[in-house]
């Protein structure tokens, strides 16, 4: 009787902890089937692995290991040029630390392209691929870096 | 037998939590920034230091008089939270209502005159895509960075690698010139600020 009031007393505590955290930096917090690896700061900062297959409804797990990043959207909200699926909507996670991580949703079949803030001058960009892997995406580059362009000519033929 | 279960049910839990802290570790996101200073409630259209926009059109901060501002200051070698720091002057930005935007002024001042001269920051703009109309990539004279800076609480330093630590600092500013808002950290919640940039317009509108 004693540790089962020691147990549940320690299991509020930490519930009420947890539920403060999700709410700071998750997007439908649930289970996770993906997960990717934020690496590098000023040197090579990277997406490991840069282009991950999901199916709608998945979510993606994103760690990071080292550095300041974040997992931010192609698309007019953050002012870049759409390279998401029309139906879905703009993701900006925030700004991340090294032992932090960020859940993504992914609502609908498509690709969506996304960067990091801080480090998108270094190519530092990634894929997702909802569904049918063997569609293209047929995102206009206008408006894309070099850097950036190249970096998503590599990722195309990694699909 | 109960007791062994507890043990296992606890570390399990404590699991869980630990998942949660590592969450929560290193909230706040100022990433070795130096904490702003406390200001006082002067105008900052007090100054008389020319700035050069990326257009290459040069100001006095007293040219901006009757408009709020927002302001931001950064530098473009920065690859670290000043890109972040931009995109929260943009959330910001964006709160604003359509019809109120022409109405204010974005100034995202440089800590670094020596790179950032209106060409880089022009540079800059582009490839940000906020060479829009409202906003203005500035660059000064040294004395009058620290000035400005001094009068918005933001405090900088130049590393030995040509980089800056810095405040991470964005400010609202009335048609005045006064300090009306601080949002202090990277991330940082906008709606307030973008409430009262709207109201910041309205009694503009009606004097």
């Amino acid at each position: 009787m004693r540790y089962t009031t020691l147990f549940l007393s320690i299991l509020c505590l930490f519930s009420e902890t947890k539920a403060l955290d999700l709410s700071n930096k998750t997007v439908n917090p649930g289970v996770d089937t993906t997960i990717v690896i934020i690496k590098g700061n000023t040197v090579n900062p990277r997406f490991e692995p840069a282009v991950v297959h999901v199916q709608p409804g998945n979510i993606i797990r994103f760690i990071v290991d080292e550095g300041l990043h974040t997992v931010t959207a192609y698309h007019p909200d953050n002012r870049r040029p759409l390279r998401i699926p029309k139906e879905a909507e703009s993701f900006d996670s925030g700004p991340l630390q090294a032992g932090q991580f960020w859940h993504l949703k992914i609502t609908h079949e498509g690709t969506y392209d996304y960067f990091c803030l801080p480090h998108e001058s270094m190519g530092h960009v990634g894929r997702i691929i909802a569904g049918d892997k063997s569609i293209i995406p047929s995102y206009n580059d206008e408006h894309l870096s070099d850097i950036v362009k190249e970096k998503y000519l590599e990722l195309s033929s990694q699909k | 037998m109960k007791t062994t279960e507890f043990i296992l049910t606890l570390l399990v839990v404590m699991g869980f939590y630990s998942v949660g802290w590592a969450q929560n570790h290193g909230h706040g996101h100022d990433h070795n920034a130096i904490k702003a200073t406390e200001i006082q409630d002067h105008s900052i259209y007090h100054t008389m230091a020319e700035w050069t926009d990326h257009r290459g059109d040069v100001y006095e901060l007293n040219d901006f008089k009757g408009n709020p501002l927002i302001v931001v200051m950064f530098y473009g070698n920065c690859v670290d939270v000043c890109p972040i720091l931009i995109q929260d002057a943009w959330r910001l930005f964006r709160e604003i209502d359509q019809s109120n935007k022409e109405h204010v002024r974005v100034l995202a001042v440089t800590f670094d005159p020596d790179n950032d001269s209106p060409a880089v920051l022009h540079a800059y703009a582009d490839a940000q895509q906020l060479n829009i109309p409202g906003w203005h990539f500035m660059t000064g004279n040294r004395s009058g960075i620290r000035e400005l800076a001094m009068m918005l609480g933001v405090e900088f330093r130049q590393t030995g690698n040509g980089n800056f630590e810095h405040s991470n600092l964005v400010t609202v500013i009335d048609t005045e010139g006064v300090v009306v808002e601080r949002i202090e950290g990277l991330g940082q919640p906008v709606e307030e600020a973008g409430k009262l940039l709207n109201e910041l317009v309205k009694t503009m509108e009606m004097q």
